[in-house]
């Protein structure tokens, strides 16, 4: 395992006069899911924005293994940290393998070509995500499920440190889910530093090493291991609906349930 | 750095030997569950890359076919010749009195018999400047009509996205009526570059250059330039200038000359290769401009400059050919069909099937009703309208399933 961190300090941003996140301070460890949770609004998406550079005046710091996000030229953060986030279709049939080519862009540049290297890094990643089959499919003939997956490995065909997914699980349905979780795990496991975005809390328990639970003013409500964090307290506190937390008969995995 | 489920080296099959086509087994030892859940892996040997190989081949096949059609329209025409004719002329740049088998004796036993001076004049004065204009302009629009499909996501773009043609038709049009026919280019272009800082700037100013707004903005002044030219040729133009003015409409390569091949080539020759490059970062934009943003591009940037750019190399080609549509709406995606539709390996492809396509949709023109001709728009919308409806029709369809092509 690579020690490497992320940590991300006061981040605050404002979009037409309105705060969306306000003094956001959390780290995430390599080898680690770290999974950001919250209500509609809350930021969550504008957290993983920020990562990636894309937040025009936003103050505070965000630095990967200790150099700074924001200070880095897009293709060099790029390079670092990719992300899978839902998104347009391409207008014309890109095959799976066309897909993943496309993130070896950061290294590549403006006008690179792609060398043996970068065919090699695509086919492994189209393995690592479980696409090889699917090498020569138009990527818009695919499932759901089979387009995150190629997404996924266009975000490892960076070859990135940290790999950051918006609501990976949007979508999804039940075997989906329980295959993209193997997946992010085992990416951890290897080493990867994985953040992701994600409303469904069983879903989140069941996947997370470290949750971090941000609030409706878009401050960090809460944060720490999953069994500490996702408390009936905190849970109604932040998303203001009541709820139990119950335990997997078999594994005592913590499930959710809500009304009643 | 944390990439660990890249095989180590060592472990890797010993493929290297043609790395850009074989295939890379994944060692399955270390990989996740799911990887291995879904479908066999490819037995290796079998060539992963086969459009890098087709891309080369069709390169290839795509510049001799252009040699030879450019030869072949050389030869064509109300005055036939002959192809030792076309030679001779061709090999002797210079007419210096009768070209006779005495120094024209390159050793390889043709003898290119006698060529007159009108035959040295058609070749050197009439149709070569026009076959190479035909050329020059068909990469250019083909070229630029990928491109700005590629920018803004949509199959329907073409060369004229943000007003040029328009624009170039309005500046033209007012020197035409004005009788100030020398300065028709020169207006073309001006008008064309107008056209498009105009849409641009319209674009720009509610904020950040995204697809749509550029689509709506270059609409707008697209048709506000139309209206424009339809109100001044209402309103002022009568007899030959009406002719000449809807000549120009329709666009025509009958008035190329050397200038209109410097031009056009000169522009082709500065901002084609760049466009070329910048396939691998259009290709960003595939999936939106947050996805390109996140693969490290600056997206406002990359599109302004590169519709700038389209602008400049389109405005170049209309100003000496006036605005031939088609080319560059359907050639892109004739050729999507063949090598799929990564600009990467599309647009250096585009370019060469651009000017085959307007080469010989130029040659038809002049060809098919002589001693008269048509306007080579209405070749071009006659051969890429039928093509653009098959196109559609395969759309849907993986571009490369069943091996077609």
């Amino acid at each position: 395992m690579t020690g490497g961190a992320l940590v991300v300090e006061g981040l605050t941003w404002r979009a037409g006069g309105r705060v969306v996140v306000a003094g956001v301070t959390f780290e995430a460890a390599a080898g680690q899911v770290t999974v950001l949770m919250g209500p509609n609004g809350a930021g969550k998406t504008t957290v993983l924005r920020g990562l990636l550079g894309l937040l025009p005046g936003a103050t505070g710091t965000a630095q990967l293994d200790g150099a700074d996000l924001w200070a880095m030229a897009p293709r060099q953060r790029a390079a670092r940290v990719s992300l899978v986030a839902a998104e347009g279709l391409p207008a014309h049939g890109l095959t799976v393998h066309d897909v993943a080519l496309l993130g070896r862009h950061p290294r590549l540049g403006l006008f690179g070509t792609p060398g043996p290297q970068d065919l090699a890094a695509v086919a492994d990643a189209l393995a690592a995500a479980g696409v090889t089959g699917l090498a020569e499919r138009d990527f818009r003939t695919l499932s759901d499920g089979e387009r995150q997956r190629v997404r996924l490995a266009r975000a490892l065909a960076v070859e990135p440190a940290a790999l950051v997914l918006d609501e990976p699980e949007a979508h999804l349905d039940l075997a989906a889910r329980a295959g993209l979780a193997r997946l992010l795990r085992a990416l951890a496991d290897q080493g990867l530093l994985v953040l992701a975005a994600v409303h469904d809390l069983t879903w989140a328990a069941g996947l997370a090493d470290r949750v971090v639970v941000l609030g409706p003013g878009g401050q960090v409500a809460a944060q720490g291991a999953p069994s500490d964090v996702l408390t009936p307290a905190v849970v109604e506190r932040v998303f203001g609906v009541p709820c139990r937390v119950l335990a997997d008969p078999q594994t005592g995995a913590p499930v959710f349930a809500f009304g009643g | 750095m944390a990439r660990a489920s890249r095989a180590p080296a060592a472990a890797r099959p010993t493929d290297t030997a043609q790395p850009v086509e074989t295939s890379r087994v994944p060692t399955a030892a270390h990989l996740p569950d799911a990887a291995r859940q879904v479908g066999p892996a490819r037995p290796a040997g079998i060539a992963r890359q086969p459009t890098t190989v087709r891309v080369v081949w069709l390169a290839t096949g795509l510049g001799v076919a252009l040699r030879a059609a450019a030869f072949a329209a050389v030869c064509l025409g109300r005055a036939g010749l002959s192809l030792g004719e076309v030679w001779a002329a061709l090999t002797h740049p210079r007419w210096a009195g009768e070209i006779g088998g005495r120094d024209s004796g390159t050793g390889t036993g043709t003898e290119p018999g006698q060529v007159t001076q009108a035959v040295h004049a058609i070749v050197w004065q009439i149709r070569l400047p026009r076959v190479l204009t035909a050329a020059a302009v068909g990469a250019g629009l083909a070229l630029s009509g990928a491109v700005m499909q590629a920018l803004t996501r949509n199959p329907l773009a073409d060369p004229y996205l943000l007003g040029v043609s328009s624009g170039a038709s309005l500046g033209a049009v007012l020197v035409l009526l004005a009788g100030l026919t020398v300065l028709l280019p020169v207006a073309a272009f001006a008008g064309a570059l107008g056209a498009m800082l105009l849409a641009l700037a319209l674009a720009g100013a509610v904020g950040s250059l995204t697809p749509g707004r550029t689509i709506l903005a270059g609409l707008a002044v697209s048709q506000a330039c139309a209206a424009a030219v339809s109100l001044v040729i209402f309103t002022t133009a009568r007899g030959d200038a009406f002719r000449e003015v809807l000549a120009w409409l329709m666009g025509s390569l009958a008035g190329a000359t050397w200038t209109s091949v410097w031009v056009t080539a000169g522009a082709l020759v500065l901002l084609g290769p760049w466009l070329i490059r910048l396939g691998g970062t259009l290709d960003a934009f595939a999936f939106g401009d947050q996805t390109a943003a996140a693969l490290g591009v600056r997206v406002g940037r990359t599109r302004r400059w590169t519709m700038v750019a389209v602008a400049v190399l389109t405005g170049a080609m209309v100003s000496q050919s006036g605005s031939i549509g088609f080319v560059g709406l359907v050639v892109p995606h004739i050729v999507r069909l063949g090598v799929g539709a990564l600009n990467r390996r599309l647009l250096a492809l585009t370019g060469l099937m651009g000017a085959l396509f307007l080469l010989v949709a130029d040659t038809l023109a002049r060809l098919v009703i002589a001693p008269g001709e048509l306007p080579v728009g209405v070749v071009t919308a006659a051969v890429g309208a039928p093509v653009f409806a098959v196109v559609l029709l395969r759309l849907g369809r993986p571009a490369r399933q069943g091996g077609a092509l």
